[in-house]
């Protein structure tokens, strides 16, 4: 988009027009390509599964596993196609105190939604669990992928402290603004 | 074509001054007026679709073009200032006209002017910006979506600080 943007820059108003619909059509591609690779491993997962199942040595924790990676992989389709969703959806034609308002409540660090990115993890974890319990280093690959999870927690808060924290304050001290006195 | 770009190039062509301004405002950068402008005309663009025409054409744009550019700046939003020459049109609604002439006669105090506007909040900012287009009270209150009478408020109290602190130094 930035390098349509700039490539806007300077044209005429139909090479413009060509441009953002040039721009609309990827970002739809984009979407679309995202939502055809989370389809495509929930197909996989669910053969992967039925393939255990009529497998004559299966193993019922293979089975239990791959249902919690189907989830995992389904929370995960579900959360970013609503997600690029809301964001494609962005109206900046609306009042400027509901844009800042829907602005600030994007930026807050605890979004309701945010719950779904924690059921994944679980299952996640549940599903590896499920998957190595026939092996000897059960609790050292939980410890790992816990580990693995903090540190992209920590990584995650030290991003939304130093990018995304100081605009939502700025959001929220102009919405306060706005609103002193809105009852006169 | 289809109906949404003769739409869009309607628009553009009939808001393209207007946009212009609001983006010179907000940035004494020529560069980043280009950016804030293409912002705009893409948000524009996406947002065609959506305009239903309960508010003016031109009321539609202010909006898209303030609420750009408020977001447009993300953490510099305190950093941001709000650019006026003596050519500025409207700029007597924000200042009384007969002190603006003497600012305006000497070059040095007018600066003061623009480091007044720049001491108010980005909010305060924003509705000045829409004063010095002409918007009456009543379009101010429709884009920032308060009620018209806050914003007389609002407007009151800029216009008295901006009042005390040029004709304080005026005295002087």
């Amino acid at each position: 988009m930035i390098n349509n943007k700039k490539k806007a820059h300077g044209q005429d108003i139909d090479e413009m027009i060509h441009t953002l619909k040039k721009a609309d059509a990827e970002n739809a591609k984009l979407a679309k390509n995202m939502q055809y690779l989370y389809f495509s491993l929930t197909i996989f997962y669910v053969f992967y599964m039925f393939f255990l199942f009529f497998r004559n040595n299966y193993a019922i924790n293979y089975l239990i596993g791959g249902g919690f990676f189907l989830i995992t992989f389904t929370i995960f389709m579900l959360f970013f196609k609503k997600s690029s969703a809301e964001n494609s959806q962005i109206n900046y034609a609306m009042p400027v105190l509901s844009l800042l308002k829907a602005a600030a409540k994007r930026y807050k660090i605890l979004h309701p939604k945010i719950v779904w990115i924690f059921l994944g993890i679980l299952f996640t974890a549940l599903g590896i669990y499920f998957l190595s319990v026939d092996y000897k280093f059960v609790t050292e690959i939980q410890f790992l992928y816990w580990g693995l999870v903090v540190l992209s927690l920590i990584i995650g808060l030290i991003v939304y402290y130093v990018k995304y924290k100081p605009i939502h304050d700025n959001l929220v001290q102009m919405i306060k603004e706005i609103e002193e006195g809105k009852n006169h | 074509m289809n109906n949404k770009e003769i739409r869009f190039k309607k628009v553009l062509s009939e808001n393209k001054e207007r946009i212009e301004r609001i983006c010179s405002y907000y940035n004494p950068d020529k560069e980043s007026q280009k950016d804030i402008y293409q912002e705009i005309v893409i948000n524009i663009w996406k947002s065609l679709d959506n305009f239903r025409g309960e508010s003016s054409i031109s009321t539609w744009v202010y909006r898209i073009a303030v609420n750009t550019s408020l977001t447009f700046t993300g953490k510099a939003f305190k950093q941001m200032k709000l650019m006026v020459n003596a050519d500025t049109l409207n700029l007597s609604s924000v200042v009384d006209e007969n002190l603006l002439q003497e600012k305006i006669k000497q070059e040095n105090l007018f600066e003061l002017l623009q480091n007044e506007l720049n001491q108010l909040s980005v909010i305060d900012k924003a509705m000045i910006s829409l004063m010095l287009e002409g918007l009456t009270m009543k379009e101010i209150a429709n884009i920032i979506g308060i009620t018209e009478t806050n914003v007389r408020v609002k407007i009151h109290r800029i216009k008295e600080h901006l009042k005390l602190n040029l004709g304080g130094y005026y005295d002087k």
